[in-house]
């Protein structure tokens, strides 16, 4: 068993020269979800010891090309040819039984077990007793090849995001895959989690795999794929060797030629007006499992800023939120929003104040799964909302399609049920309605997290409008190229305590990543 | 493109397709009826009894006489409010199996009121129906309050606390209210003519009936047409996003529950001058249960509910009769009823979420 993998070490040295036939091929693969075509008749290879990019928007139709490659969804039409032979997969279960292994985007483990027995629960499905001492070597020896470093003995909720992301790919190892696939592996990751995973990838592909890895980044892409398949609106745009394209024309194939030439917003700078947005002042904050979770932390938005804070997540981020909204204990010192000290009042009020909070989860702070899109646009007591006792039934209707008009991308008919939608769409709607005419002071978590390129771009620039317009904006987010794009300023957090604030001019990655990762000088 | 999708979202869908969803509810609802009745029939066969006339007695005695359906209005009155008890706090998110316990507590304070506030008679029935709001309502509220100001599981304590309530009654009518110049038996003294439900003329139905379907239809425009009903159900739907919208959760879950409890109170008010006439123990034939599975097979919607009441106030009369006609305890309906709740429960469908 141990030996497997090892065998493959060294069968393929330069990738871009392959003679022998694909690992797997798929031949019109076709699927429909009701009217819509997700995937339409898709023609593609797989080689050994190849990370093939598959890249496309949101709702290109990739999740559910690599769901049908896991036996997940079954195709309509179409067929797999896996090392030769036809296969129709009936389950996962199936596909993991002939080699194909597969990392989701949401995870999969059970929090209240260790690594050891969350991987067990795949590779030891049959039989009475489960050999743990030897599953733990393999685990230990799989580790060490990939550098995947994960305690067998630690249990699933102790550890980060990055490192159950280690554990999903040693769970899928285990079972022996000669193909694996990573559904946008890096959209859950801190910056420097990101590299080392790439790492782990193109070890993956020196050892013989073939790795099919999801993605809507570019820049991931060129760093370690050797294969690109592009899909558009579920069929497929374009696919080769990467070295037979560049940056241009895998945006022009995946957004078509007009939005290929429009580049990424960035902030003008500078505009920042005198008078306070909204600030804290001195705050401590204590989070409902009762650890403090900010430390006398004093930040102050102007008019006309943008203000970026740059975190790890878990180190305090997610408590801003709750003290501005006043949806927590704040223990020590003073909340103002629009100049007015909001310490002791309700949320109602401070939403009447002009105050918006895109939240850190939109699907689960954000957004009632039961009800109608159009109705979940209008949820908030906040400004705007009338005070009458009777629901007009025309109005909500009426605020709906003024949300949906302002909104910067489109949205998903109005009277779909919410919960029947995907996560990107789900936080495309609660972006419009966050993002509403009478928002001045606004908190955004990760506005732009799981979007695709036409809509990353359509939400930073109406940040950076929002800013032009006299509002304050605090934005949130994991990806440094964006608070180094859009901020003004840039304010490094660490265990609940501001480390350094960076002007734009003056801001240094490598030292804001110092500060975010508790270095000290 | 953009326009062409929001058009989309409001225009108003044609009628055959708003129609057909609600044909093929019905066409499963009847099946999963059907089905109940044939597994029931076999347990009668199972048992060593004629399932065919006893089926045939029940429906005899039932829907098809005069007396039957005259007895499913009876019985729909406390079915119908204690659906309407469990119904109203699950729009808000919480599960109320206090019907019972309410139930209780509404009838002890309605009595209390008639029989020891010497209010002129024609004030009595108005006084007692207060009593029996305040009584059923209050008792919900310590249920709400332990959920919302100590985050105990309303499910568990409202179900705890009906025994406590039919304790409190037990006490009452053995003790300080047991009617002196009565039999032995724990029995309050009997409510004067002035504090008796007028019922419809020349029928057993009392007038409480009116208060099942203006309890109903008030839920059906609140729910639909009114602010409050649309963040109760934003509460319901997600309390987090609900508190993050400025919605006061606390106060919307308290007030859902409190007025869910003042329904059943209603409902043992309406038993003890409609149908008792004085209180005593074991007033309730685990109304608050059976309206609690109703609310729940009738999807918490007004009229899913009238119809849940009425066919479970048709099999409990049917099973009325059993006991009488074909030897079989009334109780046997039960597995009647659990049946089609399971059967119902089960055959809801699973909406899939689309990918891609």
């Amino acid at each position: 068993m141990t030996a497997s993998v090892g065998a493959r070490v060294g069968s393929v040295t330069s990738p871009a020269h392959l003679p022998e036939a694909p690992v797997l091929s798929v031949r019109g693969l076709t699927k429909r979800f009701a009217d819509v075509v997700a995937a339409n008749s898709l023609d593609l290879d797989f080689y050994k010891s190849e990370v093939h990019a598959i890249l496309g928007e949101n709702g290109a139709g990739k999740s559910t090309l690599v769901k049908m490659l896991y036996g997940f969804y079954r195709p309509d039409q179409g067929e797999m040819i896996l090392s030769g032979e036809p296969v129709d997969f009936r389950s996962p279960a199936d596909a993991r039984r002939r080699g194909i292994g597969m990392v989701f985007q949401n995870f999969t483990l059970i929090p209240a077990l260790t690594v050891l027995e969350n991987i067990a629960l795949v590779t030891e499905s049959r039989g009475f007793r489960i050999d743990f001492a030897a599953l733990a070597r393999r685990i230990r020896e799989l580790s060490a090849q990939y550098g995947l470093e994960v305690k067998p003995s630690a249990y699933v909720r102790d550890l980060s995001i990055g490192e159950q992301q280690r554990v999903e790919i040693l769970k899928a190892l285990a079972c022996d895959p000669s193909i694996l696939i990573l559904d946008e592996p890096t959209s859950v990751l801190a910056p420097h989690e990101v590299e080392s995973l790439l790492e782990i990838v193109r070890r993956l592909r020196e050892d013989g795999f073939s790795v099919i890895l999801i993605t809507h980044k570019l820049g991931e892409v060129f760093a370690c794929a050797t294969r690109v398949s592009v899909l558009r609106r579920g069929t497929l745009a374009g696919t080769g060797l990467l070295k037979d394209y560049d940056q241009r024309s895998l945006l022009t194939l995946m957004l078509g030629e007009r939005a290929a030439d429009e580049s990424d917003p960035e902030t003008r700078g500078g505009a920042a007006l005198e008078d306070e947005g909204f600030a804290l002042r001195g705050v401590s904050f204590k989070a409902e499992d009762g650890r403090t979770t900010l430390h006398d932390v004093s930040i102050e938005i102007r008019l006309g800023e943008v203000v970026g804070i740059a975190a790890v997540s878990g180190n305090g981020q997610a408590s801003l939120g709750d003290a501005f909204l006043g949806t927590g204990s704040v223990i020590k010192g003073s909340v103002h929003v629009g100049g007015r000290d909001v310490t002791r009042d309700d949320v109602e009020s401070r939403l009447a104040a002009g105050l918006a909070i895109i939240p850190e989860d939109p699907i689960r702070d954000g957004s009632v799964p039961e009800m109608m899109v159009r109705e979940n646009l209008n949820i908030s007591s906040g400004p705007g909302s009338s005070k009458r006792w009777l629901l007009h039934p025309g109005e909500i209707i009426k605020r709906a399609l003024a949300a949906a008009e302002r909104s910067p991308f489109p949205l998903p008919t109005l009277t779909r049920r919410l919960g029947s939608l995907s996560g990107g769409n789900i936080q495309r709607v609660v972006l419009a309605r966050e993002l509403n005419e009478h928002c001045k002071f606004l908190l955004a978590y990760y506005p732009t997290r799981g979007l695709d390129l036409t809509s990353t771009r359509a939400v930073r620039q109406r940040l950076l409008d929002l800013k032009y317009a006299g509002k304050a904006v605090l934005l949130i987010s994991e990806d440094l190229d964006e608070l180094r794009a859009l901020c003004d300023r840039i304010v490094v957090l660490h265990e609940g305590a501001i480390q350094g604030t960076f002007l734009r001019a003056e801001a240094d990655v490598m030292e804001i990543g110092r500060l975010m990762t508790g270095g000290r000088n | 493109m953009a326009t062409l999708r929001i058009a989309a979202g409001w225009s108003e869908r044609p009628p055959l397709s708003r129609l057909l969803p609600a044909a093929t509810t019905a066409g499963r609802y009847t099946l999963v009826f059907v089905a109940g009745v044939l597994i029931f029939a076999l347990i009668l066969l199972a048992d060593g009894h004629n399932a065919y006339d006893a089926l045939k007695t029940m429906y005899d005695n039932s829907i098809a006489s005069e007396f039957g359906r005259q007895e499913i209005l009876v019985k729909m009155i406390p079915f119908g409010l204690c659906a309407a008890a469990t119904a109203i706090p699950a729009r808000a998110g919480l599960i109320n199996v206090g019907g019972e316990g309410q139930f209780y507590m509404g009838a002890l304070f309605a009595s209390g009121v008639i029989l020891f506030s010497g209010l002129p008679s024609a004030l009595l029935l108005p006084a007692a129906f207060a009593g029996g709001a305040v009584g059923g309502g209050a008792w919900a509220g310590v249920t709400a309050l332990l959920r919302i100001k100590g985050n105990v599981n309303e499910a568990i304590s409202s179900l705890l606390l009906n025994f406590v309530a039919i304790q409190i009654v037990n006490y009452f009518v053995y003790g300080p209210w047991r009617d002196p110049e009565g039999p032995a038996w724990p029995y309050s003294a009997v409510f004067p003519d002035a504090a008796t439900l007028p019922v419809i003329y020349g029928s057993r139905v009392t007038a409480a009936i009116f208060l099942v379907f203006g309890v109903l239809a008030a839920m059906f425009i609140v729910f639909r047409f009114t602010r409050v009903g649309f963040r109760v159900r934003v509460v319901g739907g997600n309390a987090e996003a609900a508190e993050r919208s400025g919605i006061s959760v606390g106060k919307y879950l308290f007030w859902s529950l409190a007025i869910g409890g003042a329904v059943a109170g209603l409902a043992g008010m309406a038993e003890v001058t409609g149908i008792q006439g004085r209180l005593r123990s074991g007033i309730s034939v685990q109304y608050g249960y059976i309206g609690f599975l109703a609310s729940w097979l009738g999807g918490h919607s007004p009229l899913g509910i009238l119809l849940a009441v009425a066919l479970f106030g048709a099999i409990s009369v049917g099973g009325d009769s059993l006991q009488i006609g074909a030897g079989l305890p009334a109780s046997s309906v039960n597995i009647l009823m659990s049946l089609i709740l399971f059967g119902v429960l089960a055959s809801r469908r699973n909406v899939w979420k689309v990918g891609g």
